[in-house]
């Protein structure tokens, strides 16, 4: 029962901590550097992925997806796909082949955003002609994909720090 | 670091996870996502009920979060700024002896006095508008052409492609609408087309966004004729063709005239009135006379109009 209580908990936790992280990320004129901002909805998502492996990493990022479709340029759901898929990747990944360390947190979380911001690019720039979209993509994408993984390292403490905290509250003494 | 920090003893190996009901369970979620992107994609708008409920949530915590980094950016740009300050300040030393005997407060509440001014004068100038302010609460870190969300939507009245305006002119049109917010898609997007009439010559074009001029702030007005005897400085407002938009909205200025690539016609980058990567307040026109009438024709601004007429 106790176990159960905490299992759902943490789960409680990441929920409200990637709302924070939402509106932050949202939030205008926030964390902006030269106009680029980091997508830490994206960043925590991953994170997650990589300590509660591919079940709940496929949900967290299918959860933070959605909460970046809010308010994003793209269709709604498109986030949430995308995220869902990486997510659950780089649970598979984790828990069959990669270990789950910083640097690891930030090469997925930039795949995760290269290939969010890659489909995106090629659908709806790119094949449509508009003259100078490679701009677009050297300047603006490629900036935020990078900030954002950067910033997947303090999720990656953060969540880990948690995953920890939980565990020991959710195993029994001794395991 | 180097140890994994959770047991691997009772997760299922990759080659079983496929034949497990977690992975049955995840097909499902992924097929409910995509379901739901396909049917936001034909439809042209949002999951209704998800994207709705997301709203509820998310809007107020946003209002808020805005409320306290604009008083966070009030209290502390100076510091984060401070060569911009500096030199803000040799500038503004002048005016503070002018100044000296008025409260602070009294600015803000000019300014705010000269918005609403403004407001009325639009409202004066065109009274069949339908005006509802709106605070912009988000731009994501995709807003690639300086899109935003605001905090109005069907519950006001917004529906899709309102075009939303500050007092300078004119900034986008509504692109997605949800119960209590909208998603604005301004000027400078490649995707947005809007007929627009310099109103010295009225010459008409078409106001689209492009990938240079927007990283600048600035839009284009294509398919103008070679013979057009648009310049530097002109005026460039909504033509109103369609219906969509009011006619005679101020779209911005003529920074200079260019040939088209391909010899044809000319094209002009317009510098928008209005200021749309700082936009914090902004308006909604709900209803305006003549809207959705296809057959409205393009012709002279309102002003030009109503000059006419008297």
């Amino acid at each position: 029962m106790q176990r159960t209580r905490f299992v759902v908990l943490k789960f409680l936790f990441y929920a409200c901590v990637a709302v924070l992280l939402a509106v932050v990320q949202n939030t205008p004129g926030l964390l902006s550097i030269a106009g680029t901002k980091p997508m830490l909805v994206a960043a925590f998502a991953v994170a997650v992925a990589m300590f509660e492996g591919e079940f709940a990493g496929a949900l967290a990022g299918a959860f933070g997806g959605m909460l970046c479709d809010l308010f994003s340029y793209y269709r709604s759901g498109y986030y949430a796909l995308i995220f869902f898929g990486c997510c659950l990747g780089v649970g598979l990944l984790v828990q069959g082949f990669m270990r789950p360390v910083v640097m690891n947190c930030c090469l997925f979380t930039l795949c995760a955003m290269l290939l969010s911001q890659g489909v995106a690019f090629f659908f709806l720039f790119l094949i449509r002609g508009y003259p100078g979209t490679e701009l677009l993509f050297l300047f603006r994408m490629l900036p935020m994909c990078g900030y954002t993984a950067v910033m997947a390292a303090p999720a990656f403490f953060a969540v880990r720090r948690a995953h920890l905290w939980f565990q020991k509250k959710i195993l029994p003494e001794g395991t | 670091m180097g140890e994994m920090p959770f047991g691997k003893g009772g997760a299922p190996a990759l080659k079983d996870f496929f034949k497990t009901t977690r992975f049955r369970v995840l097909m499902v979620v992924g097929a409910m996502l995509f379901s739901f992107l396909l049917r936001a994609i034909y439809t042209g708008g949002i999951m209704p009920f998800l994207s709705s409920t997301g709203g509820l949530l998310m809007m107020p915590l946003n209002s808020l979060s805005v409320s306290v980094g604009n008083s966070i950016q009030e209290r502390f740009g100076p510091f984060l700024s401070a060569g911009k300050v500096a030199e803000e300040n040799r500038a503004l030393r002048a005016e503070v002896q002018d100044l000296r005997e008025q409260l602070i407060d009294y600015e803000s509440v000019k300014m705010e006095n000269e918005q609403f001014r403004e407001l009325l004068e639009i409202k004066e100038r065109n009274s069949d508008f339908l005006f509802e302010p709106a605070t912009v609460v988000g731009r994501t870190p995709d807003d690639w052409f300086g899109s935003f969300t605001i905090d109005v939507g069907t519950y006001h009245g917004v529906s899709l492609r309102c075009p939303v305006i500050t007092s300078e002119g004119l900034v986008g049109i509504v692109s997605e609408v949800g119960h209590g917010y909208s998603k604005v898609q301004t000027i400078l997007d490649a995707s947005v087309n809007i007929g627009g009439v310099d109103i010295q010559t009225l010459d008409t074009g078409i106001i689209s966004g492009d990938m240079a001029l927007a990283q600048q702030g600035r839009c284009k007005m294509g398919f103008l004729p070679r013979e057009s005897g648009a310049t530097l400085g002109d005026t460039i407002v909504t033509s109103g063709t369609g219906g969509l938009l009011p006619r005679g909205l101020i779209i911005g200025e003529i920074q200079r005239v260019e040939m088209e690539t391909n010899g044809l016609s000319l094209y002009a980058v317009v510098n928008p009135a209005a200021d749309i990567q700082g936009a914090k307040q902004v308006f909604v026109i709900t209803d305006f006379g003549g809207k959705d009438d296809e057959t409205a024709q393009t012709s002279a601004p309102a002003e030009e109009d109503q000059d006419g007429e008297e």
